[in-house]
Protein backbone atom coordinates (compact mmCIF):
# COMPACT_ATOMS: atom_id res chain seq x y z
CA UNK A 1 0.00 0.00 0.00
CA UNK A 2 2.63 2.11 1.09
CA UNK A 3 5.00 1.17 -1.83
CA UNK A 4 1.75 1.93 -4.48
CA UNK A 5 1.32 5.47 -2.66
CA UNK A 6 5.22 6.37 -3.05
CA UNK A 7 5.11 5.10 -6.81
CA UNK A 8 2.33 7.64 -7.88
CA UNK A 9 4.18 9.90 -6.56
CA UNK A 10 7.56 9.20 -8.10
CA UNK A 11 5.33 9.00 -11.27
CA UNK A 12 3.73 12.27 -10.84
CA UNK A 13 6.98 14.19 -9.64
CA UNK A 14 8.87 14.43 -12.79
CA UNK A 15 11.83 16.15 -10.91
CA UNK A 16 11.84 13.12 -8.35
CA UNK A 17 11.75 10.37 -10.96
CA UNK A 18 14.64 11.61 -13.05
CA UNK A 19 16.81 11.72 -9.54
CA UNK A 20 16.09 8.47 -8.53
CA UNK A 21 16.22 7.35 -12.53
CA UNK A 22 12.45 5.55 -11.92
CA UNK A 23 11.82 3.22 -15.17
CA UNK A 24 7.95 4.45 -16.49
CA UNK A 25 5.86 1.38 -17.36
CA UNK A 26 3.71 1.88 -20.50
CA UNK A 27 0.43 2.67 -18.36
CA UNK A 28 2.30 6.01 -17.48
CA UNK A 29 1.98 7.20 -20.17
CA UNK A 30 -0.99 9.68 -21.16
CA UNK A 31 -2.35 9.35 -24.34
CA UNK A 32 -2.26 13.14 -24.81
CA UNK A 33 2.52 13.04 -24.06
CA UNK A 34 4.25 13.86 -26.71
CA UNK A 35 7.39 12.60 -28.02
CA UNK A 36 10.46 14.37 -29.52
CA UNK A 37 12.49 12.66 -32.59
CA UNK A 38 15.10 14.42 -34.30
CA UNK A 39 15.52 14.58 -38.54
CA UNK A 40 17.09 15.90 -41.42
CA UNK A 41 16.66 18.43 -43.99
CA UNK A 42 18.30 15.55 -46.68
CA UNK A 43 15.41 13.37 -45.49
CA UNK A 44 12.82 15.80 -47.03
CA UNK A 45 11.17 14.88 -50.01
CA UNK A 46 13.53 17.65 -52.23
CA UNK A 47 10.16 18.02 -54.59
CA UNK A 48 7.55 19.31 -51.19
CA UNK A 49 10.21 19.81 -48.50
CA UNK A 50 8.17 17.99 -46.37
CA UNK A 51 8.50 14.71 -44.57
CA UNK A 52 7.09 11.64 -46.26
CA UNK A 53 7.00 8.10 -44.69
CA UNK A 54 10.13 6.97 -46.66
CA UNK A 55 12.03 8.58 -43.73
CA UNK A 56 11.07 6.79 -40.96
CA UNK A 57 11.70 3.59 -39.97
CA UNK A 58 9.58 1.19 -37.95
CA UNK A 59 10.51 -0.79 -35.50
CA UNK A 60 13.42 1.33 -33.80
CA UNK A 61 11.70 4.16 -33.36
CA UNK A 62 13.82 5.82 -30.58
CA UNK A 63 12.42 9.63 -29.44
CA UNK A 64 12.59 11.59 -26.18
CA UNK A 65 9.36 12.22 -24.42
CA UNK A 66 8.24 15.70 -23.94
CA UNK A 67 7.99 14.77 -19.82
CA UNK A 68 11.71 15.27 -19.51
CA UNK A 69 13.10 17.02 -22.72
CA UNK A 70 12.53 19.20 -24.52
CA UNK A 71 12.17 19.64 -28.70
CA UNK A 72 15.86 21.12 -29.12
CA UNK A 73 17.39 18.26 -26.96
CA UNK A 74 17.14 15.74 -29.96
CA UNK A 75 19.85 18.04 -31.54
CA UNK A 76 22.22 16.39 -28.63
CA UNK A 77 21.39 12.65 -29.59
CA UNK A 78 24.15 10.50 -31.02
CA UNK A 79 24.95 11.80 -34.37
CA UNK A 80 22.73 14.54 -33.95
CA UNK A 81 23.89 17.90 -35.42
CA UNK A 82 22.48 21.81 -34.36
CA UNK A 83 21.16 22.08 -37.60
CA UNK A 84 18.48 19.27 -36.83
CA UNK A 85 15.07 19.59 -37.36
CA UNK A 86 12.60 18.29 -34.57
CA UNK A 87 8.83 16.77 -35.04
CA UNK A 88 6.68 15.53 -32.28
CA UNK A 89 3.52 12.98 -32.27
CA UNK A 90 1.50 11.75 -29.51
CA UNK A 91 1.06 8.40 -27.70
CA UNK A 92 -2.29 7.89 -29.15
CA UNK A 93 -0.72 7.86 -32.70
CA UNK A 94 2.29 5.74 -31.32
CA UNK A 95 -0.54 3.10 -30.26
CA UNK A 96 -2.70 3.06 -33.26
CA UNK A 97 -4.78 0.51 -34.05
CA UNK A 98 -2.52 -1.44 -31.14
CA UNK A 99 -0.03 -1.90 -33.70
CA UNK A 100 2.75 -0.49 -31.27
CA UNK A 101 3.09 0.75 -27.49
CA UNK A 102 5.88 3.37 -26.01
CA UNK A 103 8.41 2.03 -23.73
CA UNK A 104 10.30 4.18 -21.44
CA UNK A 105 14.30 3.23 -22.00
CA UNK A 106 16.26 5.47 -19.97
CA UNK A 107 19.99 5.83 -21.51
CA UNK A 108 22.90 7.05 -19.87
CA UNK A 109 22.94 10.50 -21.03
CA UNK A 110 18.87 10.59 -21.88
CA UNK A 111 16.45 9.80 -19.20
CA UNK A 112 13.62 10.86 -21.94
CA UNK A 113 14.59 8.46 -24.09
CA UNK A 114 11.70 6.27 -25.02
CA UNK A 115 11.12 3.54 -27.71
CA UNK A 116 8.10 2.40 -29.86
CA UNK A 117 7.72 -1.47 -29.91
CA UNK A 118 5.81 -3.57 -32.21
CA UNK A 119 2.95 -5.33 -30.27
CA UNK A 120 2.04 -9.00 -31.25
CA UNK A 121 -2.29 -9.06 -32.40
CA UNK A 122 -2.89 -10.23 -29.22
CA UNK A 123 -0.93 -8.07 -26.98
CA UNK A 124 -1.95 -5.26 -24.61
CA UNK A 125 -0.81 -1.60 -25.26
CA UNK A 126 0.25 -1.45 -21.54
CA UNK A 127 2.25 -4.12 -21.50
CA UNK A 128 6.10 -3.51 -22.25
CA UNK A 129 7.53 -5.90 -25.20
CA UNK A 130 10.84 -7.42 -25.20
CA UNK A 131 13.77 -4.58 -26.03
CA UNK A 132 14.54 -5.47 -30.06
CA UNK A 133 12.11 -7.80 -30.64
CA UNK A 134 11.54 -7.17 -34.31
CA UNK A 135 8.28 -8.76 -35.64
CA UNK A 136 7.85 -9.17 -39.44
CA UNK A 137 6.17 -12.45 -40.66
CA UNK A 138 2.25 -12.42 -41.48
CA UNK A 139 2.19 -15.13 -38.99
CA UNK A 140 3.18 -12.96 -36.10
CA UNK A 141 0.59 -9.88 -37.32
CA UNK A 142 2.82 -7.79 -39.22
CA UNK A 143 3.60 -7.45 -42.65
CA UNK A 144 5.76 -4.52 -44.45
CA UNK A 145 2.10 -3.15 -45.98
CA UNK A 146 1.12 -2.88 -41.84
CA UNK A 147 4.45 -1.39 -40.92
CA UNK A 148 3.80 0.80 -44.23
CA UNK A 149 0.70 2.03 -42.89
CA UNK A 150 1.81 2.74 -39.25
CA UNK A 151 4.36 4.79 -40.92
CA UNK A 152 1.82 6.50 -42.91
CA UNK A 153 -0.37 7.27 -40.19
CA UNK A 154 2.54 8.86 -38.23
CA UNK A 155 3.32 10.84 -41.28
CA UNK A 156 -0.41 12.13 -41.07
CA UNK A 157 -0.55 13.39 -37.22
CA UNK A 158 2.91 14.73 -36.89
CA UNK A 159 3.74 18.22 -36.28
CA UNK A 160 7.12 19.63 -36.84
CA UNK A 161 8.82 21.38 -33.96
CA UNK A 162 11.54 22.46 -35.12
CA UNK A 163 12.68 22.87 -38.53
CA UNK A 164 15.61 21.61 -39.97
CA UNK A 165 18.39 24.41 -41.28
CA UNK A 166 20.69 22.31 -43.09
CA UNK B 1 20.18 15.04 -78.04
CA UNK B 2 18.91 18.18 -79.62
CA UNK B 3 21.40 21.05 -80.11
CA UNK B 4 20.91 24.23 -78.49
CA UNK B 5 20.31 26.07 -81.06
CA UNK B 6 16.94 23.67 -82.09
CA UNK B 7 15.95 24.14 -78.31
CA UNK B 8 16.08 28.24 -78.82
CA UNK B 9 13.84 27.34 -82.26
CA UNK B 10 11.55 25.30 -80.23
CA UNK B 11 11.61 28.52 -77.78
CA UNK B 12 11.02 30.77 -79.86
CA UNK B 13 8.06 29.32 -81.92
CA UNK B 14 6.11 28.79 -78.64
CA UNK B 15 7.07 32.53 -77.72
CA UNK B 16 5.66 33.84 -80.84
CA UNK B 17 2.51 31.48 -80.26
CA UNK B 18 2.56 33.07 -76.63
CA UNK B 19 2.41 29.50 -75.27
CA UNK B 20 4.46 27.55 -72.78
CA UNK B 21 6.51 24.33 -73.17
CA UNK B 22 3.90 22.52 -71.12
CA UNK B 23 1.04 24.22 -72.74
CA UNK B 24 1.85 23.37 -76.18
CA UNK B 25 2.67 19.60 -74.39
CA UNK B 26 -0.46 19.32 -72.98
CA UNK B 27 -2.14 20.29 -76.42
CA UNK B 28 -0.32 17.77 -78.44
CA UNK B 29 -1.57 14.92 -75.89
CA UNK B 30 -4.93 16.03 -76.02
CA UNK B 31 -4.82 16.06 -79.56
CA UNK B 32 -3.73 12.88 -80.10
CA UNK B 33 -5.14 11.31 -76.61
CA UNK B 34 -2.64 9.20 -75.81
CA UNK B 35 -2.77 9.97 -72.21
CA UNK B 36 -5.36 9.89 -69.76
CA UNK B 37 -6.90 13.35 -69.38
CA UNK B 38 -6.36 13.63 -65.99
CA UNK B 39 -2.86 13.53 -66.25
CA UNK B 40 -1.47 16.59 -67.87
CA UNK B 41 -4.50 18.78 -66.22
CA UNK B 42 -3.58 18.14 -62.92
CA UNK B 43 0.52 18.16 -62.95
CA UNK B 44 1.64 21.22 -63.64
CA UNK B 45 5.77 21.18 -65.27
CA UNK B 46 7.33 21.31 -62.08
CA UNK B 47 5.34 18.55 -60.54
CA UNK B 48 5.88 16.20 -63.78
CA UNK B 49 9.82 16.75 -62.48
CA UNK B 50 10.81 15.68 -65.66
CA UNK B 51 14.36 16.92 -66.63
CA UNK B 52 13.23 19.88 -69.06
CA UNK B 53 15.03 18.70 -71.85
CA UNK B 54 13.48 15.73 -71.83
CA UNK B 55 10.59 17.29 -72.40
CA UNK B 56 11.50 19.57 -75.41
CA UNK B 57 12.74 16.57 -76.84
CA UNK B 58 8.96 15.07 -76.79
CA UNK B 59 8.21 18.13 -78.53
CA UNK B 60 11.09 17.87 -80.35
CA UNK B 61 10.69 14.60 -81.89
CA UNK B 62 7.14 15.38 -83.07
CA UNK B 63 9.01 18.32 -84.86
CA UNK B 64 12.33 17.42 -85.24
CA UNK B 65 12.62 17.16 -89.42
CA UNK B 66 9.81 19.10 -89.96
CA UNK B 67 7.70 15.92 -91.29
CA UNK B 68 4.76 14.28 -89.10
CA UNK B 69 5.52 10.88 -87.63
CA UNK B 70 2.80 8.35 -87.77
CA UNK B 71 0.68 8.53 -84.52
CA UNK B 72 2.12 4.83 -83.70
CA UNK B 73 5.73 6.54 -84.14
CA UNK B 74 4.82 9.30 -81.80
CA UNK B 75 3.20 7.31 -78.83
CA UNK B 76 6.31 4.42 -79.28
CA UNK B 77 8.54 7.57 -78.72
CA UNK B 78 6.60 9.26 -76.16
CA UNK B 79 6.83 5.71 -74.38
CA UNK B 80 10.55 5.31 -74.73
CA UNK B 81 10.85 8.50 -73.00
CA UNK B 82 9.24 8.03 -70.08
CA UNK B 83 10.48 4.60 -69.45
CA UNK B 84 13.83 6.91 -69.76
CA UNK B 85 12.80 8.98 -67.69
CA UNK B 86 12.08 6.26 -64.77
CA UNK B 87 15.64 4.48 -65.89
CA UNK B 88 17.19 7.92 -64.68
CA UNK B 89 15.13 8.63 -61.72
CA UNK B 90 15.45 4.80 -60.37
CA UNK B 91 19.44 3.81 -61.49
CA UNK B 92 21.37 6.72 -61.22
CA UNK B 93 19.41 9.96 -59.59
CA UNK B 94 17.91 8.76 -56.66
CA UNK B 95 19.37 10.37 -54.13
CA UNK B 96 20.57 8.05 -50.81
CA UNK B 97 20.65 10.60 -47.65
CA UNK B 98 24.28 10.40 -45.95
CA UNK B 99 23.09 9.91 -42.35
CA UNK B 100 20.79 6.98 -43.49
CA UNK B 101 24.38 5.82 -44.23
CA UNK B 102 26.00 6.29 -40.96
CA UNK B 103 23.28 4.99 -39.14
CA UNK B 104 23.52 1.81 -40.98
CA UNK B 105 20.74 1.56 -43.28
CA UNK B 106 21.51 -0.46 -46.67
CA UNK B 107 21.39 1.46 -50.10
CA UNK B 108 18.19 -0.08 -52.33
CA UNK B 109 20.00 -2.74 -54.08
CA UNK B 110 19.89 -4.00 -57.67
CA UNK B 111 16.54 -6.32 -56.94
CA UNK B 112 14.75 -3.38 -55.41
CA UNK B 113 15.59 -1.27 -58.40
CA UNK B 114 14.72 -3.38 -61.22
CA UNK B 115 11.24 -4.28 -59.17
CA UNK B 116 10.77 -0.40 -58.53
CA UNK B 117 11.10 -0.01 -62.20
CA UNK B 118 9.04 -2.63 -63.36
CA UNK B 119 6.02 -1.51 -61.04
CA UNK B 120 6.40 1.83 -62.82
CA UNK B 121 6.44 0.28 -66.43
CA UNK B 122 3.15 -1.68 -65.04
CA UNK B 123 1.49 0.96 -63.59
CA UNK B 124 2.24 3.30 -66.63
CA UNK B 125 1.57 0.84 -69.29
CA UNK B 126 -1.75 -0.56 -67.64
CA UNK B 127 -3.14 2.49 -65.67
CA UNK B 128 -1.65 5.21 -67.35
CA UNK B 129 -0.10 6.29 -63.87
CA UNK B 130 3.05 8.34 -63.61
CA UNK B 131 4.57 8.38 -60.58
CA UNK B 132 4.72 11.56 -58.21
CA UNK B 133 7.72 10.59 -56.30
CA UNK B 134 10.55 8.07 -56.71
CA UNK B 135 12.77 8.37 -53.09
CA UNK B 136 14.84 5.88 -51.17
CA UNK B 137 13.48 4.40 -47.71
CA UNK B 138 14.42 4.30 -44.70
CA UNK B 139 13.34 0.83 -44.76
CA UNK B 140 15.52 -0.75 -47.28
CA UNK B 141 14.08 -0.15 -50.23
CA UNK B 142 12.20 2.15 -52.76
CA UNK B 143 9.36 4.38 -52.20
CA UNK B 144 7.36 5.28 -54.93
CA UNK B 145 3.88 7.80 -54.58
CA UNK B 146 1.13 8.52 -56.66
CA UNK B 147 -1.10 11.45 -55.65
CA UNK B 148 -4.80 11.69 -57.20
CA UNK B 149 -5.79 15.30 -56.29
CA UNK B 150 -9.24 16.70 -57.55
CA UNK B 151 -11.72 19.51 -55.67
CA UNK B 152 -13.12 16.64 -53.31
CA UNK B 153 -10.34 14.50 -52.93
CA UNK B 154 -7.05 14.35 -52.59
CA UNK B 155 -5.65 10.89 -52.78
CA UNK B 156 -2.26 8.95 -52.50
CA UNK B 157 -1.00 5.40 -53.73
CA UNK B 158 2.33 4.57 -51.84
CA UNK B 159 4.29 1.81 -52.84
CA UNK B 160 7.49 0.22 -51.55
CA UNK B 161 9.86 -2.27 -52.67
CA UNK B 162 12.69 -3.54 -50.31
CA UNK B 163 15.80 -4.85 -50.83
CA UNK B 164 14.64 -8.56 -49.97
CA UNK B 165 12.35 -8.76 -52.99
CA UNK B 166 8.85 -7.73 -51.18
CA UNK B 167 6.73 -5.23 -52.30
CA UNK B 168 4.20 -3.49 -50.21
CA UNK B 169 1.36 -0.81 -51.29
CA UNK B 170 -1.40 1.74 -49.32
CA UNK B 171 -4.15 3.73 -50.56
CA UNK B 172 -4.74 6.20 -48.69
CA UNK B 173 -7.45 9.55 -48.10
CA UNK B 174 -4.85 12.54 -47.22
CA UNK B 175 -7.98 14.36 -46.70
CA UNK B 176 -9.40 12.46 -44.19
CA UNK B 177 -5.78 11.37 -43.09
CA UNK B 178 -6.78 8.01 -43.17
CA UNK B 179 -5.10 4.48 -44.77
CA UNK B 180 -8.20 3.07 -47.15
CA UNK B 181 -6.08 -0.52 -48.06
CA UNK B 182 -2.98 -1.79 -47.20
CA UNK B 183 -1.26 -4.85 -48.79
CA UNK B 184 1.15 -7.15 -49.64
CA UNK B 185 1.98 -7.02 -53.38
CA UNK B 186 2.70 -10.14 -55.40
CA UNK B 187 3.81 -10.88 -58.54
CA UNK B 188 3.34 -7.31 -59.97
CA UNK B 189 -0.70 -7.78 -58.94
CA UNK B 190 -1.91 -4.33 -58.67
CA UNK B 191 -5.96 -4.66 -59.40
CA UNK B 192 -7.33 -4.14 -56.07
CA UNK B 193 -4.95 -1.13 -55.03
CA UNK B 194 -5.83 0.75 -58.14
CA UNK B 195 -9.12 0.20 -57.64
CA UNK B 196 -9.48 1.62 -54.69
CA UNK B 197 -6.65 4.61 -55.67
CA UNK B 198 -9.19 5.77 -58.62
CA UNK B 199 -12.80 4.93 -56.75
CA UNK B 200 -12.10 5.34 -54.07
CA UNK B 201 -15.52 6.91 -52.21
CA UNK B 202 -14.08 10.60 -50.65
Amino acid sequence: MLLDSLKKLIVKNRFLARAIRHKHCPADFYLTDNFYRGFRKEELDPGTDKLCANSIRFPDFSCNWNRFSKPADVRFRENGLPSDGCYSFTVENARYKEMATTCHAPIFKNYAHVEVRQLLPNEDVLIEPPKGRKLKKEREGWSNSKKMEYRQNIIYHLIIEIEPTA
Amino acid sequence: MLSDSFLDAVDAILLERNQSRIEYIIEENEKENIFSQDFYRQRTYDQLSIPKLRLVDLVGKIKVDGTEPSFEETVSNKEASIMEHFEQRIFKKLIFPVSWEKDGISKPNLEAKKNAFNICRKLFESYGLLPDKILASKEEGIFISYDFIDDNCNRSLIIETYNDCETAAIVCNNSRKEIVLSEDICDLSFNNVIRLFKEANC
